[in-house]
Formats: structure tokens, C-alpha cells, sequence
């Protein structure tokens, strides 16, 4: 199966927000011949890596999803935007690490999925280094 | 053929962290959950087919009657196991002027629903029908729906209704997992976050006790929660980090595992004292016996620490603090010591939590350290507390107070010293700190 093209841009290239400001982006998927976008969903969203287990909450959510009523085109560009919140800040620690992502997740038919992100940094906290007690 | 790399059957890395599919990992719970509920399941019928609801039928609905006893025989199953039968005559209460009806009892309703399930030994059911000689009387109950259902015996099986809590057990385990596999099939993470009513999202703080303070700053811990009162030197008092707990859990493993040495000692020495020496239990003694008094030596240098050292009292002059803020600080130490060293630190670490196995691990990591205050060899009298107070310049350029569920950054001050003749002790007090004007947030 060709995998359909995603187009996820955010409308400031800059990677660093400051809390409090507005980010928006646009999304669009360029329909491929034998697969059918059911659904997507558009998160802006935190989540940690490192050694402790996977936390995430999600700030922004928006999902649309094809139904009965009415066929919806994904080629036509679909804008997005929030606030960004005060915290938590994006984080590089010794062992955990908040990441900030606007993440597309693509539901096609037949049940798959295409995930695309755009990573950016909220706050400026410099990087954490181990100190021996 | 040889492979770039091998197979992985359930999952694959990515840095410190095994990621799979989810929807896959849902199926195999629901798979669990279903089997799971069905083992509840069986059993369950089973106990309440064969006891709880005959029993019950016998108080509440079987007719109560006098029966004579005609005839009575023993029943011999297989593994000489047996069980008794006795020949009754009753009158039924609705027609007492009818024949008397005549029909084989098996003593309780029990082997009636276990098809002969319920067998004894053959002195045992020897026993019981000598109770029950020809031509006796005795009270009985007979099912109202067939008549010729009788028993001489009314109880319950309180093991069995005891026993229904294992299958309850496996029930809500499986249940609950079917429930929340069905409530969450085909939904992203990112949307089932995103839907978790406010009430239950478990990551956010649990209440905005100061105003649009916390609602100000997500995941940014409750100060509230560390339960910080007003304080004497400065406006707040800082609550000591939660450590009881340390010295009674290792109070209650001090008492348990000792009370077991004791109990193989006392053995030992029996054996000893009658010339039959158990030497394998000798060589299980002395490691066990090792483990008792080092856990012993730990409690009592708690209690030392707990007891000698007099309470230790920290206070800021704002909380929670922000991240490049300025506050004064302020320690008061009793007790009747002579103190060889004390240090007050401002402490970042971060604390992350994953499962291995079946185990949770938590790992703690230092990521900042600054000395407040150092004092070396000074006495503190009693009734005169040693006072000091500090600047407390917090780094602009470093991470605020996170807390998630597995993940969180923690700021506290520790107080540590080191007294002569006496055990070294530290004791922690948390404080919040926000994000402040160079990271992003102004409190």
C-alpha cells in the first residue's frame, strides 16, 4: 500500500515558544488511489522519555472524522491553533525529558494508522547535568 | 540466511524505554481479562449451584417436618469413600391427613447437588447413622417442589460462601479489563487523553486550593499538598519530607523477621540440648540470625536519630518559590547536641518510576546543589535552639517542580548533619518552585 503524502506545518518556523503563546500550524494529506483517510486527529501535546515510564497529557485535541452526512476533503488545507500553557517546560534531564509535539495521526482504512510530528521547545530551560550528592 | 538483526516478537526499543502496539497490547488484555473472568465465572456457578443457593433453599423454602426413620445403608463410591442414605416416612405439612410419603434422604442437600460429591470415611458416615436408629424420630425439611427431596440437616457451608470471594476476585479483575479494553478500542492515546473528564485525569493537580495559582502552571505540584503552615521566623513554616513511615516499616519487618530467628532458635536449641543437632537448620540459622541484627542495629540507629536529635525547622519568606526569585531562609535546630558539621542545601532531583517485571523501580538523580549554610563544631543547649538564616537565590536557568504520574522533578532543602557520638542525620523538606521570568512564567 502507497502510503498517503501528510503535510503538517507550523505557520512560525521557529522551534522555541514561549508559555502564553499562540502556536497554529496547517495540516493537509494528499489522497492516494486504493486508501480512503476515515479519520485525523490533531494533538498538540507533552510527553516524557528516559527511564521512567511514558507520561503525556494533551493540551490541544481536534479530531475529524468522515460520517454520513457529508465527505470531507483532506487535500483542502486545515488550520489549527492554541495557547500554549505555562508548564510543564520542555526539558533535557539526566533522566527524564518533557517533549512538546504537534502530532497528526492519520486513520486510514482497513484499520492503519500514519503518525506525523513537529517537535518544538516550550520555555527556555538549558540542559540538566548529574550532580553527585 | 542471516539477518540484519533478530526478530523482536513483542516490542522494540527506543532509548530507555520497550514501545509495542497498542492495539495489540489492548487484544492481549482483553484476551487475558476474558480468561480471566471466565475462571471467575465457572467457579462461581459452580459454588452457588452445588452450596450457597441449595443451602439457602433449605432454610428459607424446604417445609419442615417429623419423619421416622425406616431403613438406613451405606453408599460406597470409589477410594472408599462413602456417604450415608436413610429411608424416611413424613406426612406432608399441606396434606397432613394424606399417606405418609416414603423416600431415601442423603442426610444435608449438599451430596443431592454435587452428585454425590460429598463422601466420607466409612467410620465417619458409621457415626452419623447410628444418630438416626429404625423406628426414630427426627426433625427434617422437604423441598416443597419434590416432596420426596428430603434432609435431616440444616447448615451452611461457611467455607464455601468464604470461598466465593476468589472467583468475585477473578470476576472484577477480568471485568474491569474487558471494560476498559472495549472503553478504549480503536481510540488513540492523544484522544483518550484528551477525553479524560477533569475530575479523573490523575495527572493534574488534584485541587487549585490557590486561586488560578496552580491552574497558572500545570503539573507544577499543589503546595497545598505538602501541607506548609505559617511560620514563627519567617511567613512559612516547610513541612519535613513524610519519614516515619521508614522507621516503622522497618519496625514491623525488625519484629516480624526476628520473631521467626527466635522461633528456629528455640528449635535449635531443643535439639541441641536433647544431643540431636539439626545442622541444616543451624546453617540456616546463623545468615537469618545475621539479617535480625543488622535490621535490629538499623531500627535502633533510627530511633537514635528519631529520638536524640531535636526537631529541625526550616521557613522561607515566600511559597511557593519561582525559578530566579530571591527569599531568605531561616533553620532553628534543638536539642542537646555537639554538632561537628551542619549544611543546608537547595536540592533539585529528578525521580522516575518504571516497571520491571512486576516490579515498580524508582530512580532518584541530583541535578542541582547549592550550599546554604555550613556550620562546623558548635554546641546546641537545651532550651536554646541554634539559629541561622541564608539567602536563598533560586537559579533562574533550571527546571520548575513537575509532577506526572511516573516523572517528577522534586526542589527541597536538606538539612544534614553530623553529631559526635551520635548517628549522622538528614532530613528533607519539599518546596515548590514555579517557572519564573527567564523560563517563561511569572508567578
Amino acid at each position: 500500500m502507497i502510503a498517503p503524502a501528510i503535510t503538517l506545518t507550523l505557520h512560525e518556523s521557529r522551534r522555541v515558544y514561549r508559555p502564553g503563546e499562540k502556536l497554529s500550524g496547517q495540516y493537509y494529506i494528499e489522497a492516494v488511489e486504493g486508501t480512503e483517510t476515515v479519520a485525523v486527529e490533531i494533538s498538540v501535546l507533552w510527553h516524557t522519555e528516559g527511564k521512567g515510564d511514558e507520561d503525556i497529557a494533551v493540551h490541544f485535541f481536534d479530531r475529524v472524522s468522515q460520517d454520513e452526512r457529508a465527505v470531507l476533503d483532506f487535500r483542502q488545507p486545515r488550520v489549527f491553533s492554541t495557547v500554549l500553557p505555562n508548564s510543564p517546560l520542555s526539558y533535557e534531564g539526566v533522566l527524564i525529558k518533557i517533549r512538546w509535539c504537534v502530532r497528526l495521526r492519520v486513520f486510514l482504512s482497513r484499520g492503519k494508522q500514519i503518525v506525523e510530528e513537529r517537535s518544538f521547545q516550550l520555555g527556555e530551560v538549558p540542559p540538566a547535568r548529574a550532580v553527585l550528592p | 540466511m542471516q539477518l540484519a538483526r533478530p526478530i523482536r516478537f513483542y516490542g522494540k526499543k527506543r532509548g530507555d524505554r520497550r514501545t509495542g502496539s497498542n492495539q495489540q497490547g489492548r487484544f492481549w488484555l482483553g484476551l487475558l481479562s476474558a480468561a480471566c473472568l471466565l475462571a471467575g465465572i465457572i467457579p462461581l456457578v459452580y459454588i452457588l449451584v452445588v452450596f450457597a443457593i441449595p443451602e439457602w433453599r433449605v432454610h428459607h423454602r424446604f417445609v419442615h417436618t417429623k419423619a421416622r426413620v425406616l431403613d438406613s445403608r451405606i453408599v460406597e463410591w470409589t477410594n472408599d469413600r462413602f456417604s450415608p442414605e436413610i429411608q424416611l416416612e413424613y406426612h406432608l405439612a399441606s396434606r397432613p391427613d394424606d399417606a405418609p410419603l416414603t423416600a431415601w434422604s442423603e442426610y444435608e442437600i449438599i451430596p443431592v447437588h454435587s452428585r454425590g460429591g460429598q463422601h466420607w470415611e466409612r467410620a465417619y458416615v458409621e457415626e452419623l447413622l447410628s444418630e438416626f436408629p429404625t423406628g426414630s424420630e427426627h426433625d427434617s425439611w422437604y423441598d416443597p417442589r419434590r416432596p420426596e427431596r428430603i434432609v435431616l440437616k440444616q447448615a451452611y457451608t461457611w467455607s464455601a460462601w468464604l470461598m466465593l470471594l476468589l472467583p468475585v476476585a477473578f470476576i472484577t479483575i477480568g471485568g474491569g479489563g474487558l471494560i476498559l479494553v472495549l472503553l478504549t478500542w480503536g481510540k488513540s492515546t492523544e484522544r483518550l487523553s484528551a477525553q479524560r473528564p477533569p475530575g479523573m485525569d490523575i495527572l493534574q493537580p488534584k485541587s487549585q486550593a490557590r486561586g488560578n495559582l496552580l491552574a497558572q502552571f500545570p503539573f507544577v505540584p499543589n503546595p497545598d499538598e505538602l501541607g506548609d503552615s505559617p511560620g514563627t521566623l519567617l511567613t512559612h513554616r516547610l513541612p519535613p519530607a513524610k519519614a516515619e513511615w521508614r522507621l516503622f516499616a522497618a519496625a514491623a519487618f525488625c519484629l516480624f523477621w526476628n520473631s521467626l530467628v527466635a522461633f528456629f532458635v528455640t528449635i535449635l536449641i531443643q535439639d541441641f540440648r536433647e544431643g540431636e543437632p539439626d545442622w541444616w537448620m543451624l546453617a540456616f540459622v546463623i545468615p537469618s540470625l545475621s539479617v535480625g541484627l543488622a535490621a535490629l542495629a538499623y531500627v535502633g540507629r533510627l530511633v537514635l536519630i528519631a529520638g536524640g536529635v531535636g526537631p529541625t525547622i526550616v521557613e522561607v519568606s515566600d511559597h511557593p518559590l519561582a525559578l530566579g526569585g530571591e527569599y531568605e531562609l531561616a533553620l532553628s535546630q534543638t536539642g542537646r547536641l555537639h554538632i561537628e558539621s551542619l549544611d543546608v542545601r537547595l536540592v533539585c532531583e529528578e525521580v522516575a518510576t518504571f516497571q520491571q517485571g512486576t516490579n515498580s523501580r524508582t530512580t532518584v538523580r541530583r541535578v542541582y546543589e547549592q550550599l546554604l549554610i555550613s556550620e562546623q563544631s558548635f554546641e546546641i543547649h537545651h532550651g536554646l535552639p541554634f539559629e541561622a538564616r541564608a539567602r536563598l537565590q533560586v537559579p533562574a536557568a533550571a527546571m520548575h517542580s513537575f509532577q506526572a504520574i511516573h516523572n517528577r522533578v522534586e526542589w527541597k532543602i536538606i538539612v544534614r548533619g553530623a553529631i559526635q557520638r551520635w548517628p549522622d542525620f538528614e532530613r528533607g523538606f519539599p518546596l515548590v518552585i514555579c517557572p519564573g521570568a527567564a523560563t517563561g512564567g511569572n508567578l
